[in-house]
């Protein structure tokens, strides 16, 4: 198994940022698309 | 095939091969081998990932589901972010932390060593089956389409995979697919120009979206809630929440990407890179299968892409009516998209969707009539990509394309591979065999593994060529098998009080549960994932909780 040092890892509020802005692109994506269908079947 | 389309297919076999094999300098110990070093940059894994995933048959079916259906299919990947985050905040850190070389290894840190086996077992066992799948279906696809010998593609894909990942491990396959899917999206690119380029003058890429989206072809979003519809956003978030979460959580062809990342902020980063990027390059995808749908408004396609069951047919009287009923379809339909593209109103509208309507159903009748004389499981979906390539691009594009093809088929074989060589080699020969071997034995049976499976492979796609339905149940068996391990994870991560037992027998359970489910009900396979989780998880919850009861009462008597 590894001997390596481990790095210094980010602190959880970050990666509570990162995952925050993960939902919000994931639903902004989904609702473009939806707009994207939308307003090409009219 | 041109000269020049030959050569750039035998240059990429080529660079790609070398490429992996000149990686073998820094595979000489089991962590390099099977685990980089724990060395690899996060966008490299990232990168990695996303091209395991991205096997030949979703290249080239998806763009062929979005020519004959629509743009549906995208909403199967509405969970894949959530399980990311998921992920993120516990399997990478717990992996990373316990050191382990595969998924499994943690369950017998957690649970047993019987539960690690059997885990490991099945992966091997749906893995093995499901990697000679994503040689065979690319190869039938593209024997037919191009005429080359089946037996000889099979080869051409399988082989070059394994010689590079026997010699160069996990650190070949990482940075294969690094430019493998630099291969995909530039040959994806070139040809997003070409069809344009080939619209009509006067038809423009809006005009095309408008003409596809009048008949329902860029639907993203379906909010209607059945069980037995494939994809609906409900499905997709939820089904395809439980499948995510059980393929990159729990399979050891994705768990092996993030291993290899230099720590656990770069392995969380890399899967949050697919998190990003996924539903956008799928959608780029189905675009392509979009655009292709667009081309075929204005010029005549086959009738069937697959040209050798048109030549099998051709001469019968009733598929010549058949034939000559669809170009004259086609023609109307022709005139119709032009009238709607011109002038966008209703009447014109309402005239194109008929003639949709009347030119599907000429060709159902003529995939009815081969489903009847030749082949009752007959699909024409995933020719149409290939066929088009080979019949509307220019030569050197075709050469790229069809490279393309090979990088996504060969970015999935190498991983799957190199997992199955290291469940192989750390689970069972390592674990129950030879547990104190030297590095560069381990090494020796990680290659020897590879070739085996790679050989497995190859043999395994000669067969199902012959066995179109073997096929279905093997893509059937990894869906059984996903939501049951996420509920043996879950209950290893999440269920204090779960024991061996319970995650042994939960496992059995969930995966005999969702065989039930798909013989006796219609429910779409995104809910397998839902249901053997759940059944897993409950169970292995029970027979623990019987388990805690029994081993009390067992210290009373005492």
């Amino acid at each position: 198994m590894s001997d390596k040092v481990p790095s210094t890892e980010r602190p959880d509020a970050f990666w509570h940022r990162v995952y925050f802005a993960v939902v919000i692109v994931t639903v902004f994506v989904i609702a473009a698309l939806w707009a994207f269908s939308k307003y090409f079947s009219t | 095939m041109k000269l020049l389309d030959w050569a750039v297919v035998v240059a990429y076999l080529v660079y790609v091969i070398w490429d992996g094999i000149r990686m073998t300098k820094h595979s000489d110990s089991k962590e390099g081998y099977f685990l980089a070093n724990r060395s690899l940059p996060w966008w490299a894994v990232g990168l990695s990932v996303m091209a395991t995933q991205l096997s030949a048959i979703t290249l080239v079916g998806t763009t062929g589901q979005a020519y004959s259906d629509g743009m549906r299919f995208i909403q199967f990947y509405y969970g894949l972010p959530f399980a990311m985050i998921i992920l993120c905040v516990t399997v990478v850190p717990f992996f990373h932390r316990a050191n382990v070389f595969t998924a499994y290894e943690y369950l017998e840190k957690r649970f047993d060593v019987r539960v690690r086996t059997l885990t490991s077992f099945f992966f091997l066992i749906s893995r093995g089956l499901g990697v000679g799948t994503i040689i065979s279906a690319p190869s039938i696809v593209l024997s037919i389409v191009f005429g080359w010998n089946l037996i000889a593609t099979i080869f051409a894909i399988g082989l070059s995979t394994t010689v590079y990942t026997v010699f160069g491990g996990v650190q070949a396959v990482t940075w294969t697919d690094v430019k493998q899917m630099i291969v995909i999206f530039v040959g994806l690119a070139v040809c997003f120009v070409v069809i344009l380029w080939s619209f009509p003058a006067g038809v423009s890429l809006y005009d095309g979206l408008h003409l596809a989206g009048s008949l329902g072809k860029l639907n993203t979003v379906d909010t209607s809630f059945s069980l037995t519809e494939k994809y609906t956003i409900w499905s997709g978030l939820i089904g395809g929440l439980f499948l995510m979460l059980g393929y990159f959580g729990c399979d050891q062809s994705q768990v092996q990407r993030f291993l290899t990342a230099k720590s656990v902020d770069e392995g969380r980063t890399s899967l949050l890179m697919s998190a990003f990027l996924k539903i956008p390059m799928q959608f780029f995808i189905l675009l392509i299968g979009v655009m292709v749908f667009i081309f075929y408004q204005f010029t005549a396609p086959p009738i069937v892409f697959n040209a050798a069951e048109v030549a099998k047919a051709e001469n019968d009287p009733r598929f010549q009516t058949i034939e000559r009923n669809f170009a004259e379809a086609h023609a109307t339909r022709r005139d119709a998209a032009i009238n709607f593209s011109e002038k966008p109103i209703a009447e014109f509208r309402q005239a194109y969707a008929e003639s949709d309507r009347a030119f599907n159903d000429t060709r159902k009748e003529a995939v009815a009539y081969i489903k009847e004389t030749s082949d009752k499981s007959f699909n024409d979906v995933n020719y149409a990509f290939p066929t088009f390539i080979l019949q509307n691009m220019p030569m050197g594009v075709i050469g790229l394309l069809i490279a393309a093809i090979f990088a996504a088929a060969m970015s999935s074989i190498s991983a799957e591979l190199n997992a199955l060589a290291t469940a192989t080699t750390i689970d069972f020969y390592r674990r129950l065999y030879a547990p104190e071997a030297s590095d560069a034995h381990y090494v020796a049976v990680g290659r020897i593994s590879t070739f085996i499976w790679g050989i497995f492979a190859c043999i395994v796609a000669i067969f199902a060529t012959n066995l179109g339905s073997l096929i279905e149940v093997v893509n059937k068996f990894g869906s059984f098998f996903y939501g049951s391990l996420l509920g043996v994870f879950v209950l290893a991560f999440v269920v204090k009080r779960a024991r061996a037992r319970g995650a042994f027998f939960g496992l059995l359970f969930g995966i005999a549960s969702v065989w039930i489910a798909s013989w006796y009900t219609n429910i779409e396979f995104l809910w397998f994932n839902v249901i053997g989780c759940l059944v897993t998880v409950i169970a292995g919850y029970l027979i623990s909780l019987t388990e805690s009861k029994r081993r009390d009462a067992e210290t009373q008597s005492l």
